[in-house]
C-alpha cells in the first residue's frame, strides 16, 4: 500500500504546493489589511445590519459585530467561511477525480491492477494519498496565519486556529470521501467531479435557500455547509457535535462504499473498473473487424 | 492412488492456466463465450483471432481485471478471482494497448515495480538489450518506445507466467527478434507463456500451442505441427497448354491465384482428385506443400 500512497503523493507534488502557496496568498491578502479594515469596523457593522439576513449567512456572518472587530472574525467572514472552502473543494476533488476514474480514463489502471496488490490495498493507498494532502493544505493553510499576522503585527488568539484545523480536516474528508464514493461510480474524471460539484452545489443552494425563508430552515441541516461554521470555530472555539457526526459518518460511509464498489466490481455493473472502457473497445473492435470483413470483400 | 489419480495429479502439477467454460456478456453482446483452454508449464501459447474475437476480453478475464460473467479461471492452481495478489506476483502482464504515466520517466515506472515486486537482477540487461533511454519521460516516448517500456515492465521480475497481449506491436523486426529471444529463453527456464497476436509470423516462429478465437468461441486448440499438418495443401501448377477451370471445380479446392498458364490452388482434404485432374494435362511445373498458418488461420475463418 504505501508505494501507491507515495506515488499519489509524488504524482500530484506540484499540484499539492500550488494549493498551499495560494492558501497562503489570501492570507498574505487578507491579514496586512487587516488593520486599516478594523479600524473603520464600527461603521462597517452598521452598515452591514441593513443587509438581509440570508445574503450574510451566503457570506458566513453568523454575528455581524464579531465579523469585523478581531482578526479571527474578519477572516472567517473574507476568507474561511468562502473562498478557503472553495480551495479545499477543488483539492479534494482532483485527488478523489484522479484515483479512480481518472486511472480508469487515462488507462495506466493497468499497470497498478497487474502488479501483486490487492484492489483494498491500491484504494486505500490512493485514498490515504488523497487524504495526507488535504490535512497537509489545511494545517498550513490554517496556521500560517499566525506567522503572518505576527510579521504584520496584527493581534491573534492561536487558539482559534487549532479548532478550525479541525474543523477544516472534517469538512476536507468528508467532501473527499463523497468525491471518491463519486470517482468510483464513473468511469472518467469529468464524470466523477461533475457528480461531486452537483451535490456540493445542491447543498450550497440549500444552505441558501434555509436563510431566505422560515418555512425552509430546516433544508439547511442537508448542507454540509450548514455545518461548516468557520466563526463558530475560529471565534468561540466550537464545534458542533452535530457536524463533527455528520463529517465523520459521511467519511466512513462514503469511503467504505466507494472501496467496496472498488474491490467487489459486480460483473453486472458495466460502469466500474474498465467494463465501460471494455465495452467501448469491444465495440470499436468489432466495428473495426467488420471493417476490415468489407474491405476485403471488395 | 489409482493410475487415474496419479495422471490428475501429473496433469495438477504442469498445468499452469486453466481456463474453464469462460464467458463474458456485456448486456446482449457476448464478448467471450464460454472457452475452455489450458497451457502447460514452459509452453508458449498463441492466441489467435482477429480483432474483436475476444481476446484481450479473455486476457483481461485472465487478469482479474474484468470479471468473467461465468466460468472459471485458475493459474497455478489459484482462483484468479480469489487469489489474484499471489499469481499476480507470479505473472509479468503486457497490455494490448501499453497506457503508462506519462509525467514518469521509464526509471520511475521500474522503481514503482520493483516497489512491490523486489529489485529487478535483470533490468539493466533489459535496458540494454532493448536499447531504452529510462531517463526520458513516458509523453516523449514514440509508440516503440513505450511498447519498449511495456515489455521491460513485463519481463524485469522474471515472472514464472507471461501473459502479453500483442507483444510486437510497434516494434522493428530487430527488436521483435529481442522480444522473441527474452520469451524462447524464459519458456527454456521454465516460464509459460501465454501470449496474442495478430503476426500469424511470429506464432509459428516461436509458439508452441495455438488456440484460435472466434466470435468468442474456441474453435481450435493444437501444437502448430498439428496445425500445420492438417490436410491443408497448397499446390502451385504450370501448365504446357490452357487449362478448363471447371476441372477444378472440385469440393473443397479453391483456386488461390490464376494467371497464364499458372494455377494456384489451396485445398482441404484429400489431394488426390486434384492430381487425378492434373493427369489431363501437361504440366510444366508442380510445387505442394503444406498450407502455412496463415492458410490454415484464413480457412477456419473461412468455415
Amino acid at each position: 500500500m504505501f508505494p501507491i500512497f507515495l506515488r499519489t503523493i509524488k504524482n500530484k507534488r506540484t499540484a499539492i504546493i500550488a494549493y498551499i502557496v495560494s492558501g497562503i496568498a489570501f492570507l498574505l491578502m487578507y491579514i496586512p489589511i487587516y488593520p486599516s479594515f478594523a479600524s473603520s469596523g464600527k461603521q462597517l457593522v452598521e452598515i452591514m445590519k441593513n443587509y438581509p439576513q440570508g445574503f450574510l449567512k451566503a457570506f458566513g456572518i453568523e454575528d455581524i459585530a464579531q465579523a469585523f472587530l478581531s482578526l479571527e472574525g474578519y477572516l472567517s467572514t473574507e476568507h474561511f467561511g468562502f473562498v478557503w472552502p472553495l480551495v479545499l473543494i477543488f483539492l479534494a476533488l482532483s485527488f478523489a477525480g484522479n484515483s479512480i476514474a481518472g486511472e480508469i480514463e487515462k488507462g495506466t489502471m493497468e499497470v497498478v491492477l497487474s502488479q501483486p496488490i490487492s484492489r483494498l490495498k491500491i484504494y486505500f493507498g490512493k485514498y490515504l494519498g488523497g487524504l495526507g494532502a488535504i490535512v497537509l493544505f489545511v494545517t498550513t493553510s490554517i496556521f500560517a496565519s499566525i506567522p503572518i499576522a505576527a510579521i504584520f503585527n496584527v493581534h491573534y488568539v492561536a487558539k482559534g486556529y487549532i479548532y478550525m484545523t479541525i474543523l477544516g480536516v472534517l469538512f476536507g474528508i468528508a467532501i473527499y470521501g463523497l468525491a471518491m464514493l463519486c470517482s468510483s461510480f464513473a468511469s472518467d474524471k469529468g464524470k466523477a467531479n461533475f457528480m461531486t460539484g452537483g451535490v456540493l452545489i445542491a447543498m450550497y443552494v440549500l444552505n441558501i435557500l434555509s436563510g431566505l425563508k422560515s418555512n425552509l430552515d430546516d433544508l439547511k441541516y442537508l448542507s454540509f455547509f450548514h455545518y461548516f461554521n468557520a466563526s463558530g470555530a475560529l471565534l468561540n472555539y466550537k464545534i458542533d457535535s452535530i457536524a463533527i457526526l455528520v463529517f465523520v459518518l459521511t467519511t466512513i460511509i462514503a469511503s467504505s462504499q466507494s472501496s467496496l464498489r472498488t474491490i467487489r466490481q459486480p460483473p453486472e455493473s458495466a460502469a466500474i473498473l474498465f467494463q465501460a472502457e471494455e465495452i467501448a473497445s469491444f465495440h470499436s473492435q468489432r466495428r473495426e473487424s467488420c471493417e476490415q470483413v468489407t474491405l476485403k470483400c471488395f | 492412488m489409482t493410475l487415474l489419480e496419479f495422471d490428475l495429479n501429473i496433469n495438477r502439477m504442469t498445468q499452469v492456466l486453466s481456463v474453464q467454460n469462460l464467458g463474458k456478456y456485456y448486456g446482449e453482446t457476448k464478448a467471450v463465450d464460454g472457452i475452455n483452454l489450458s497451457v502447460e508449464k514452459g509452453e508458449i501459447f498463441g492466441f489467435l483471432g482477429p480483432n474483436g474475437a475476444g481476446k484481450t476480453t479473455t486476457i483481461r478475464c485472465i487478469m482479474d481485471f474484468i470479471r468473467p460473467s461465468f466460468g472459471k479461471i485458475a493459474a497455478f492452481n489459484l482462483d484468479s478471482h480469489l487469489d489474484s495478489v499471489q499469481i499476480k506476483a507470479k505473472t509479468g502482464y503486457l497490455s494490448g494497448d501499453v497506457r503508462i504515466y506519462e509525467n514518469w520517466t521509464g526509471q520511475e515506472h521500474f522503481r514503482f515495480i520493483e516497489s512491490m515486486r523486489g529489485k529487478s537482477k535483470i533490468l539493466s540487461k533489459l535496458i540494454k538489450d532493448f536499447d531504452f533511454d529510462p531517463k526520458v519521460k513516458a509523453k516523449k516516448l514514440s509508440s516503440g518506445g513505450k511498447q519498449k517500456l511495456g515489455i521491460i515492465m513485463a519481463f524485469l521480475s522474471e515472472p514464472e507466467m507471461l501473459i502479453l497481449d500483442e507483444p510486437t506491436t510497434a516494434l522493428d523486426p530487430l527488436l521483435q527478434n529481442t522480444v522473441y529471444d527474452y520469451i524462447l529463453n524464459f519458456a527454456r527456464e521454465g516460464s509459460t507463456v501465454f501470449m496474442s497476436s495478430h503476426n500469424l509470423h511470429e506464432v509459428q516462429k516461436i509458439c508452441s500451442r495455438v488456440g484460435i478465437i472466434k466470435q468468442g468461441k474456441i474453435i481450435a486448440e493444437e501444437s502448430v505441427e498439428e496445425l500445420r499438418s492438417k490436410k491443408i495443401h497448397v499446390v502451385k501448377a504450370t501448365f504446357d497448354s490452357k487449362v478448363s477451370m471447371a476441372d477444378f471445380d472440385l469440393s473443397g479446392v479453391e483456386v488461390f491465384k490464376e494467371s497464364a498458364g499458372s494455377l494456384t490452388l489451396r485445398i482441404k482434404g484429400d489431394i488426390n482428385p486434384v492430381i487425378s485432374k492434373m493427369h489431363n494435362y501437361k504440366l510444366k511445373d508442380l510445387e505442394v506443400s503444406h498450407a502455412s498458418l496463415e492458410d490454415i488461420f484464413m480457412a477456419y475463418y473461412e468455415r
